[in-house]
């Protein structure tokens, strides 16, 4: 039985200045008694695994960067009450789960509001997108309905910019459902003339439903406590598509939503913060959305960030636009780069696997003397995360952010060839079905260690370095699987050991048959 | 069904009864049998004398009094075989074992307690300490009771009638300072949870603890005064400083106990999965209670101290002086064991068990295990095959402990360097070539044959024996344990 998750203690974040500066400690001695104290092993070997700390490090400091202070509080006035377009972007999901966000977005507490269903059935080639005009009337909402169809969702977002008034826009995607006080705790914060947008969570309310549900849900928790809380200070909050609300003149300013594009709302709140707004992240859950609910629509939902993040990175040069601070450049990349570290899992995963099979190896130390260096830094950078994430950072959100290695590195492919990749809607209603080709390289990447350590034994013997890194594959494969069965939903082990034995007593039963024939 | 009733009832207490007598069933089958070792032998020695002779050689030496004391009184009533004496060392562990299981219950539950029993019946460190006769097993269990108390003081704040609770940590205190120095790291860790906490103790804890610790600092400053005016004396094995791989000796002599070099590193090259562990642990459950903190700190901060203090001062950094944080390094595993999700728990505890349980068979049985010394068949040897006009030579000198113990010849016993346990200085003279030339020429005005056994290198063994290869015939090699080998010489042709 899944277990239900809390639905706020992932704000409910805390970190330990001590802490974050031991662990700052751990990781640069790590990094420095790898990369420069360590004899080096195979030197193309040794290139990978450097290439991987820096990364590695990179991450771990800049996480701690981000945490450092998570206490951030703007100013806000409750009496402000100014005109705000509502619009809830929709694009062929079911007209049950429209409803629910209009009704909901209809009935805010808020005396200024007008809500839109920016409607994008008709260029989606979508049926339901009469019933959704239907839905729209008879709810006493306003609908935009997309006749020619460019930009996608920032597209459809442009078009209903130009039809409407409101001095600010809130956006809610059409399965996030907001809270009535949605933009009475939003609204407020406007009081600053020089704030861009506001974001707020962008809460899963079905993140008990099954495994990719709880999977997903636990992985957005890091980014949505500890991460969002840091960026706050450092005026970097990352523009997430919904439950967010803008500033129409900020928006005007930077030639609206971007359309160049697929990861739109992260390129306009980048672009946003360029002009010199300021940005906000509202720690409080105010709608409730719905996590992709099968293995596939994970997949599509992960490999489209990560597309996006990458066009990113390699399309705007980060660090060289003007417009933004330091930190902000810093909190750009680090976030954008998290969609790199698939690549630096595969480099981690192989190093045992070509010990298997060849004996080489990046440095020439006994284990425990990597043991020395390694295990105080994961240990405090372990303990760092868990209480920054107030404890809700789980094991299924590790395995899901280390299993989704190989779409990270498709993406980096298809960002690397240029490939042109569609702004797909998550679907809302999940697809039936295993979905184990998903999930291929990692059952690939355990029969070849399978493979291989009879090779290893056969060549060196039961030594320690077989042991070790053995051991290693051992703690990826682990880490793997509960990614792994959230593609197998439906997998009963039992009833798969019978298949198995059964086809092992059959393929016994031919090979003795045949030996009986050949005598 | 009542079978099934009565046994639901007093499970607790049938757990644990059937711990124990599977340790006192396996110490006297397997543990009890074998040789007695040097630190053994040493404890003897101590021992055999009037009280104030024990005390005034303990003094001297560098261990604290009262685990000399009670083997003396233990001497008194029930002799001076190696069965008897090693007794008492049993008698701690097992009385051991039902404290654990309080410990764990009042730290996280039956559960964890009923576990940790398990876990120490089957630890192969405890065993071999177990019939072992020294201090670990005392030092084990006032360990044990100290850290009990400490929580019960703690946890019960408010709710328990806390003066036996008091009257109990202060006797243990006194107990655990005059048992080992080490303990006293025990009480650095309570001091700085106890500040960092306050705020959750009882009222006038801080008047009563202040009590405590003077009372400690004044009975550990009696015995420095004693020893000052004294003297010491430096018979012990000299260690050499530590390194890293001494930190996960540690860790893995809690776990596999004494095994060979090889598959000691064999396990723990299996380091990576211990991190897996941790990673496994990732939950929304797992928060840091503060019980696992005090217990986190008193596995680390102790390691540290001994490193630090091994690492300036003197090499003393051994695991069984470290046996103080064997309950909270056993508590906390079992207590995130306990946290995984049902299934993966029981296939961990279940791996655990396997790898216990092999660890100590092959330590109880497996005569190549390298904690084994085997001074019993090494003297019975030299007692069977040596003349009266031979020599048998010892080094280090101080293995002459336990081979008088059960030396029964007729050559004349010697050490090299060599060394007057009754002299006034009382210390282990240096090694030298020039003093080795000396000796052997000595020896060889006077005797046929040199029967030199070789154990606790000192840094010199190898040297000695090149020395002695060169310049004398070899008759003979042959080795009892792993480092305690037997060389045959002829010193002279009549």
């Amino acid at each position: 039985m899944i277990q239900q998750p809390s639905r706020t203690a992932f704000l409910s974040t805390a970190s330990s200045k001590p802490l974050i500066i031991s662990t700052t400690i751990a990781a640069l001695v790590y990094f420095v008694v790898i990369t420069f104290i360590f004899p080096i092993g195979n030197k193309y070997l040794f290139a990978l695994v450097i290439i991987g700390e820096i990364f590695h490090t990179w991450q771990a400091l800049t996480y701690l960067y981000t945490v450092w202070d998570m206490d951030y509080r703007a100013k806000k006035d409750l009496s402000y009450t100014p005109t705000v377009d509502v619009f809830i972007t929709v694009a062929g999901e079911p007209t049950d789960i429209v409803r629910e966000t209009a009704i909901a977005a209809r009935d805010m507490e808020y005396p200024n509001h007008k809500v839109y269903i920016l409607n994008d059935g008709f260029v989606a080639k979508k049926e339901n997108w009469q019933e959704i005009e239907s839905m729209a009337k008879e709810l006493g909402i306003g609908c935009f309905t997309r006749k020619i169809a460019g930009g996608a969702k920032a597209g459809n977002i442009n078009n209903a910019v130009a039809h409407s008034t409101g001095m600010y826009i809130a956006v809610f995607d059409a399965d996030h459902v907001p809270h009535a006080n949605f933009l009475r705790k939003t609204i407020p914060y406007f009081t600053d003339k020089k704030l861009g947008f506001v974001q707020t969570p962008q809460y899963y309310k079905n993140a008990h439903l099954n495994r990719t549900t709880k999977g997903s849900w636990e992985q957005q928790e890091l980014f949505f406590g500890p991460i969002c809380r840091g960026k706050n200070r450092l005026n970097s909050a990352t523009m997430c598509g919904t439950n967010m609300v803008i500033s129409r003149e900020a928006l005007a300013e930077v030639g609206d939503m971007c359309t160049e594009s697929i990861a739109e709302d992260f390129a306009t709140g980048m672009f946003i913060h360029e002009k010199g707004w300021r940005s906000i992240y509202v720690p409080e859950v105010l709608a409730e959305g719905l996590a992709p609910e099968d293995f596939l629509s994970y997949n599509k939902q992960q490999f489209r960030w990560a597309r996006g993040a990458l066009d990113i990175i390699f399309r705007y040069n980060l660090l060289l636009r003007s417009g933004l601070t330091l930190p902000q450049k810093i909190q750009y990349l680090s976030s954008a780069s998290f969609f790199l570290s698939g690549n630096i899992v595969l480099i981690n995963i192989l190093l045992p696997l070509i010990f298997l099979y060849t004996g080489l190896i990046p440095l020439q130390i006994s284990t425990m003397f990597l043991a020395v260096v390694f295990i105080p830094y994961i240990s405090l950078t372990l303990f760092n995360l868990s209480l920054t994430s107030n404890f809700q950072f789980t094991f299924s959100a590790l395995s899901f952010a280390i299993g989704g290695f190989w779409i990270h590195i498709k993406a980096l492919g298809a960002a690397i060839t240029g490939q042109k990749s569609s702004f797909a809607i998550t679907a809302k209603k999940a697809l039936e079905g295993n979905f184990s080709t998903l999930v291929i390289p990692h059952a690939l990447y355990i029969a070849l260690i399978i493979g291989g350590l009879p090779f290893a034994i056969h060549r060196e013997g039961i030594s320690p370095s077989v042991i070790n890194n053995f051991a290693w594959a051992i703690f990826s494969i682990g880490i793997f699987v509960p990614f792994m069965l959230a593609a197998v939903p439906n997998l009963n082990f039992r009833s798969l050991m019978t298949k198995i034995s059964k086809f092992l007593k059959s393929e016994i039963a031919i090979a003795l048959n045949v030996k009986k024939t050949i005598l | 069904m009542q079978i099934y009733r009565f046994i639901k009832k007093y499970e607790s207490a049938i757990w644990i009864v059937a711990a124990m007598l599977f340790v006192f069933a396996l110490s006297i089958t397997s543990f009890f049998t074998k040789s007695l070792r040097l630190d053994e032998a040493q404890s003897i020695f101590q021992t055999n004398g009037s009280m104030w002779g024990t005390i005034k050689l303990v003094v001297v030496d560098v261990h604290l009094p009262l685990y000399f004391v009670l083997l003396h009184i233990w001497e008194m009533f029930f002799g001076m075989s190696v069965t008897s004496l090693r007794s008492m060392s049993l008698l701690f562990l097992l009385a051991s074992i039902p404290a654990f299981y309080y410990l764990g219950k009042e730290a996280y539950g039956k559960k964890v307690g009923l576990l940790l029993v398990g876990f120490a019946a089957l630890s192969p460190f405890l065993n071999w300490f177990g019939a072992e006769t020294r201090m670990y097993t005392l030092l084990l269990l006032v360990t044990i009771l100290n850290q009990l108390f400490f929580l019960r003081l703690w946890k019960r704040n408010h709710t328990h009638n806390r003066a036996y609770a008091w009257i109990f940590y202060g006797l243990t205190v006194v107990f655990g300072v005059y048992t080992h120095y080490f303990f006293s790291f025990i009480l650095f860790v309570q001091a700085i949870f106890y500040l960092i906490h306050k705020k959750t103790f009882p009222a006038k804890s801080f008047r009563y603890f202040a009590i405590v610790a003077t009372l400690a600092a004044g009975l550990l400053g009696a015995w420095f005064y004693l020893r000052m005016i004294t003297g010491t004396n430096d018979s012990d094995p000299h260690l050499v400083a530590p390194s890293s791989v001494d930190v996960f000796n540690v860790f893995s002599n809690f776990f596999i106990g004494f095994q060979g070099n090889t598959f000691n590193t064999i396990f723990l090259s299996l380091w990576p999965l211990a991190i897996f562990g941790s990673f496994a642990l990732l939950s929304k459950h797992t928060t840091l209670a503060k019980q696992t903190i005090y217990f986190l700190m008193n596995v680390f901060i102790p390691i540290a101290l001994a490193f630090i203090i091994s690492a300036t001062i003197r090499p003393l950094f051994l695991s069984r002086y470290l046996t103080i944080i064997l309950p909270s390094i056993y508590i906390l595993i079992i207590h995130y064991v306990t946290l995984y999700p049902k299934k993966m728990q029981t296939y961990v505890i279940a791996g655990l068990c396997v790898v216990l349980s092999a660890s100590l068979f092959a330590q109880a049985f497996s005569e190549t295990a390298p904690s084994n010394e085997n001074f019993r068949e090494a003297s019975a040897y030299v007692s069977a095959v040596a003349e009266p006009q031979d020599l048998f030579v010892l080094s280090a000198p101080f293995i002459t402990y336990p081979i008088e113990y059960y030396y029964q010849g007729q050559a004349r016993l010697s050490t090299f360097p060599i060394w007057n346990r009754y002299e006034e200085s009382k210390q282990i003279p240096e090694y030298s070539e020039e003093s080795l030339i000396s000796a052997t020429d000595e020896w060889s005005k006077t005797y046929s044959k040199m029967y030199v056994l070789m154990g606790y290198d000192q840094g010199y063994e190898e040297q000695m024996r090149l020395y002695l290869d060169k310049n004398f015939e070899r008759t003979e090699a042959r080795q009892f344990s792993p480092g305690l080998n037997l060389y045959v010489y002829k010193l002279r042709y009549l």
